[in-house]
């Protein structure tokens, strides 16, 4: 074939290609290691050639091989254009690999976003031991020496004479005294209670008490917290409601309970203790309390987990079983 | 608690409340209601019935009386098989036609071949109660014919009130304590409660009290009186409804005061008590209680005892020799107070939890003993026993009965409150509750607390401000939200590190975060093989097994991993917690540790699980800010820490704990197949900074090469043997070291670990002298080192 029969063959030929594969099968076949192209160089024999004859082949093949490839070009990119590498050559379905995502356990992701809540209403956080003397979790408290609450049944003593902590109010003194007042901040942790497991009752918990001193700290105060607070946790205008409850610590104290729905019915349900700071819990912590008052809660956190996850036993929490803990994705 | 509507109306008029709003107003002035039950009682057409002849026959094969009943002007027959049946008894009398509590219609019939125009009546056929065992029996001076629905109201209302709610409010342990309530949150009258004197004269009951600690106060009264007969229908009523089955008058008048007043009373019969001692028991002893148990008393319960004949458990329950019996006419009536931590601890230990020991659990004030007395004596009378004292009222102890006094500054209410409040408010409600309130010229208030509240309950002005707000009604507070400076909340670096560790294994390694107790399980450390070393130790455990607190929290994980080998082949655990040792300076310390494995049962190799583990130590690390961790070859340790398959971490030459493979034979015990990589991390080191500042490192600015080079080298030595040789080589160009890759032929001693060196300048870009240079010198290096280049 003449170089000229060649390029109008290539040119017919690619103005049908619409594929990749179409084209492969083109250039393979002009300029492949078989191809018309190629073997054109191939098969001359230059050394018998004359000179001049020799530099004329040699620029028309020249422009062959530029044309060629200029074509090809063209037409690759004509296919390219036409959308057709939009479909990939693989299931474009299947799913993701690598996943890196694991699970915080529900009563520390309750408490993250807890500290977070408390953080901007500018509640500082405080954490103390779990293993603390019977002065910071009774007496420090106001909690006279012959109270239910110290006996054994009720709390775990330790050889050395502590205990460990029934509840996180134990880091009352020890926070007022480090921080001074006035005073916000919170303490959560870990706290345990000698009692039987059942559904509802677990002998480790967490909770989280806040507290706040300053000057003229009142009832209506609190009130406001407390209830701008759960508006944040359940993101809704929360109503709330003190209602008379006793605790050594508080003068008064109270019981907060939060409307909300259970089973269709709109009902007040119980939620928090909480009071005003007992005077003798201030003086025990070095602060008059005739310059300064203030309001504590404890929130249970593990009762707010099993709330806010629809936990149905408690005794869940602690069992580090897998299928229970897995569920809980890292969202935080 | 239970109470009675019915009963509270002897003190105050509820009438025109609804059960809801008494209720729910109760439960945000005063204490918290649990239910309201309306209780109906079918007793329309039933009359007071005099039994005129009982005949014993049997009926069925069972012992049954065929009676007559006298109902006023005509008699009827009937059949019944209670026990206590007797002729001369008054009794319920359901005619023929009327309606039982069960709903069922009182035929005329023919019972074994006896007449039955009627039933006579047990307390839970009429509504009073459930018992049907025998009838109820009413006492002599009601008129036979008697209509019962004269006798007793058809319908009562029973308010259950959480005892939790009541801990603090002894005054509130008895139903005059919550009239008040009721009159002051309503605003209706409180009727006085009626008391009788108490003699002043005559012999003294002879008292000697052992132990005033534990017995305060102790007084007591002799008295004879004509008869015992059944209680008046309404203090019968009262207690069946309440859940308590009458006995007789003298039985039922002190369970009758104490479910009034709140203070628990005794009686004794006085042939049996003459010389009254309260006294501990002072050595182990048996003692037998009315209710006819025999309880292994311990040397610190306390006694009442006459001379050396222990007579009653103090505060809990009299003893059987000494009970009310149907012939008794002479008595003698405890009233006392006794220590509430010695009648709950003794209580509690013997499981013998009664509303008398429930009751001095609560502190009542001392003059309730007193009151108590005089209305015994009164309710006596009026029943007419005709009550005649042998002895003048007694004491031992202080009844406190001198009202106290609280000053509050001017204005310190309405400050703590956080509204304005007046002083016709404040004054109207303190008095409401028969505290007296006089303000002062400078504004402030002078409250004076009568002895029927408890010391406990009320004696500063905080306690007053509680008894303000309540009744005030905290619904009525506007909500204020605290003024204050805008500050700055410094981070809980501690807590705040904590979280950030989580964050990077469980949003970035696939660890799944685990709770465990913090105390071990002995079994888990017998498969182990550990003990700790000095251990705090728990004086009441919840087992024998878990009695020491874990001063690691690995063996907890292995058995969380062990609990798990069935839910998944492969998981990522791990816990940030407490542990907890005793000291070289026997001081209790707490440190937070930060522990996980890895499991992998698919046969897998380790190395790939150690490496994960790595990744997340490395990357726990670096997001604290601080400089790579270095991970050593360690000496054993712990059971689950074997040299040669252990490293241990540190940051900058401090020590952050250890890392490793489970020995084989520990894997075997715990999983069903595979291994498991542990790691344990002390936190504190890694809690510096909440907001590390990461230095920022300029990009080269001119081209720079790599040149890669493979070494043979034994495993034995280690990755980071051969890693610490490198760093001792140092060149101008070489700008960072890579860990490529390492091949090991199957059971070779070497392997071939391949590093890179990224090389540039950065002034110019590098020419070839320069990366022959430096090729030179780094192959000069690896001869000196007698290194092997693969």
């Amino acid at each position: 074939m003449k170089l000229a029969e060649i390029q109008a063959a290539l040119l017919a030929d690619l103005a049908d290609v619409r594929t990749d594969e179409a084209l492969n099968l083109v250039r393979a076949r002009y300029t492949g290691k078989d191809g018309l192209v190629t073997n054109l160089r191939k098969n001359v024999d230059f050394s018998t050639m004359p000179i001049e004859e020799k530099r004329s082949f040699g620029g028309a093949f020249n422009d062959l091989k530029s044309t060629t490839d200029e074509a090809i070009r063209q037409a690759a990119a004509r296919i390219a254009a036409s959308g057709a590498h939009d479909v990939v050559p693989f299931d474009f379905t299947l799913p993701g690999t690598d996943h890196r995502l694991g699970a915080i356990h529900p009563i520390l992701s309750t408490q993250i976003e807890i500290e977070d809540i408390f953080r901007s209403m500018g509640f500082q956080v405080f954490a103390g031991d779990e293993a603390v003397s019977e002065f910071e979790n009774f007496d420090a408290l106001n909690i006279p020496g012959d109270h239910p609450a110290r006996d054994m049944q009720d709390t775990f003593w330790l050889e050395n004479g502590m205990v460990l902590r029934t509840h996180t109010s134990s880091m009352q003194n020890r926070a007022l005294r480090k921080l001074g007042a006035p005073v916000r901040a919170i303490f959560p942790g870990r706290c345990f209670r000698n009692e039987a497991l059942d559904i509802t009752h677990e002998n480790t918990f967490y909770q989280l008490e806040g507290l706040m001193v300053d000057r003229d700290v009142s009832v209506a105060n609190l009130i406001a917290v407390m209830r701008d607070f759960l508006s944040q946790v359940f993101r809704r205008e929360i109503e709330v409601r003190l209602r008379p409850g006793f605790f050594p610590f508080v003068e008064p104290g109270f019981e907060l309970d939060f409307k909300t729905t259970l089973n269709g019915v709109r009902r007040w349900v119980e939620l928090m203790p909480c009071g005003m700071v007992h005077p003798a819990v201030l003086r025990n912590a070095g602060i008059d309390p005739a310059e300064f008052s203030g309001f504590a809660f404890g929130l249970g956190l593990t009762r707010l987990a099993m709330l806010k996850h629809g936990v149905p036993d408690v005794r869940l929490f602690n069992k580090a079983d897998l299928r229970f803990c897995q569920q809980f994705h890292a969202s935080l | 608690m239970k109470i009675s509507a019915d009963w509270l109306s002897d003190f105050v008029d509820l009438s025109g409340l609804d059960p809801d709003v008494l209720s729910e107003t109760l439960t945000v002035r005063t204490a918290e209601v649990e239910g309201v039950e309306l209780v109906k009682r079918r007793i329309a057409g039933v009359v007071v019935g005099e039994i005129t002849r009982a005949e014993l026959f049997d009926g069925g094969g069972k012992p049954r009386f065929a009676c007559t009943v006298d109902v006023g002007g005509r008699t009827y027959e009937t059949v019944c098989g209670a026990p206590n049946v007797r002729v001369g008894m008054k009794s319920p009398f359901a005619i023929a036609g009327t309606f039982l509590q069960s709903g069922d219609e009182v035929a005329s019939t023919t019972l074994y071949g006896r007449v039955s125009e009627g039933v006579l009546c047990a307390p839970g056929e009429i509504g009073l109660g459930t018992t049907k065992d025998g009838l109820l029996e009413l006492p002599h001076t009601v008129p036979t014919g008697t209509p019962l629905v004269e006798l007793l109201p058809e319908s009562d209302t029973i308010i259950e009130i959480d005892n939790k709610s009541l801990t603090h409010r002894p005054d509130l342990w008895g139903h005059y304590g919550f009239a008040r309530e009721f009159a002051a949150v309503f605003g209706r009258t409180l009727r006085p409660y009626e008391t009788d004197a108490l003699p002043t004269e005559g012999a003294a009951v002879r008292i000697a009290v052992d132990d005033a600690v534990d017995c305060p106060l102790y007084s007591a009264l002799g008295f004879t009186v004509s008869h015992n007969p059944a209680s008046p229908l309404r203090i019968q009523s009262r207690l069946l409804t309440l859940g308590h089955a009458p006995i007789n008058m003298l039985v039922d008048v002190t369970n009758y005061v104490q479910f009034e007043l709140g203070q628990p009373t005794h009686a004794f019969d006085a042939r049996c008590l003459n010389d009254v001692r309260v006294a501990r028991a002072g050595g182990a002893r048996p003692f037998t209680t009315l209710d006819g148990k025999t309880w292994k008393l311990q040397a610190d319960d306390l006694l009442i005892w006459n001379g050396d004949e222990p007579v009653a458990l103090a505060g809990i329950m009299g003893g059987l020799d000494s009970r009310i019996l149907p012939d008794t006419r002479s008595l003698v009536l405890e009233s006392a107070t006794f220590k509430a931590s010695r009648v709950r601890q003794t209580s509690v230990r013997l499981g013998l939890r009664t509303d008398s020991s429930l009751r001095f659990e609560k502190k009542p004030p001392p003059v309730y003993a007193r009151i108590a007395a005089g209305r015994i004596l009164y309710q006596l009378r009026e029943a007419g026993l005709g009550p005649q004292a042998t002895t003048k009222y007694t004491a031992v102890g202080e009844f406190h009965d001198a009202p106290r006094t609280v000053s509050l500054a001017p204005g310190w209410l309405a400050r703590r409150a956080g509204i304005p409040l007046d002083h016709p408010t404040v004054t109207g409600i303190l008095t409401s509750i028969g505290l007296g309130c006089d303000v002062t010229p400078e504004g402030g208030y002078t409250v004076t607390i009568p002895p029927f509240r408890s010391v406990a309950d009320l004696s500063i002005p905080e306690d007053i401000s509680e008894e303000v707000f309540r009744l005030y009604g905290y619904d009525n507070f506007t909500p204020r939200p605290p003024d204050g400076p805008l500050a700055p909340v410094p981070p809980h670096t501690e807590t705040r590190c904590h979280h950030r560790a989580r964050r990077v294994l469980s949003q970035g390694h696939r660890f799944v975060e685990v709770q465990t107790y913090s105390w071990f399980a002995n079994d888990v450390l017998n498969v182990l093989g550990y003990e700790p070393a000095r251990p705090l130790t728990l004086k009441n455990a919840i087992g024998v097994n878990n009695s020491r607190m874990r001063d690691t929290i690995v063996p907890n994980l292995l058995a969380a991993a062990q609990a798990n080998r069935n839910v998944a082949e492969r998981f990522r655990l791990y816990e940030l917690g407490r542990t907890f040792t005793i000291g070289v300076d026997d001081q209790k310390h707490e440190a937070n540790q930060l522990a996980g494995v890895v499991v992998d049962q698919t046969g897998a190799s380790p190395e790939v699980s150690l490496r994960t583990v790595r990744a997340a130590i490395d990357d726990v690390v670096l997001a604290s800010g601080l400089a790579p961790a270095t991970f050593t070859p360690c000496e054993s340790g712990p059971a689950w820490q074997r040299k040669g398959r252990a490293l241990r971490v540190s940051v900058s030459d401090v020590e952050l704990g250890h890392v490793g493979v489970l020995p084989d034979a520990l894997a075997a015990k715990l999983l069903n197949a595979g291994h498991l990589v542990w790691f344990s991390l002390a936190t504190a080191p890694l809690e510096v900074e909440v907001y590390p500042a990461v230095k920022h490192v300029a990009p080269p600015q001119f081209p720079g090469s790599w040149q890669d080079f493979t070494f043979t080298w034994p495993v034995a030595e280690g990755y980071g043997a051969l890693m610490a040789l490198l760093d001792t080589f140092t060149h101008p160009l070489a700008q960072h070291r890579e860990f490529v890759t390492v091949y090991q032929p199957k059971a070779s001693p070497t392997a071939n670990y391949s590093v890179r060196y990224l090389l540039g300048l950065n002034d110019r870009t590098l020419t070839q002298t320069d990366l022959e240079d430096f090729r030179s010198k780094f192959l000069a290096f690896v001869k000196l080192s007698f290194l092997t280049l693969a």
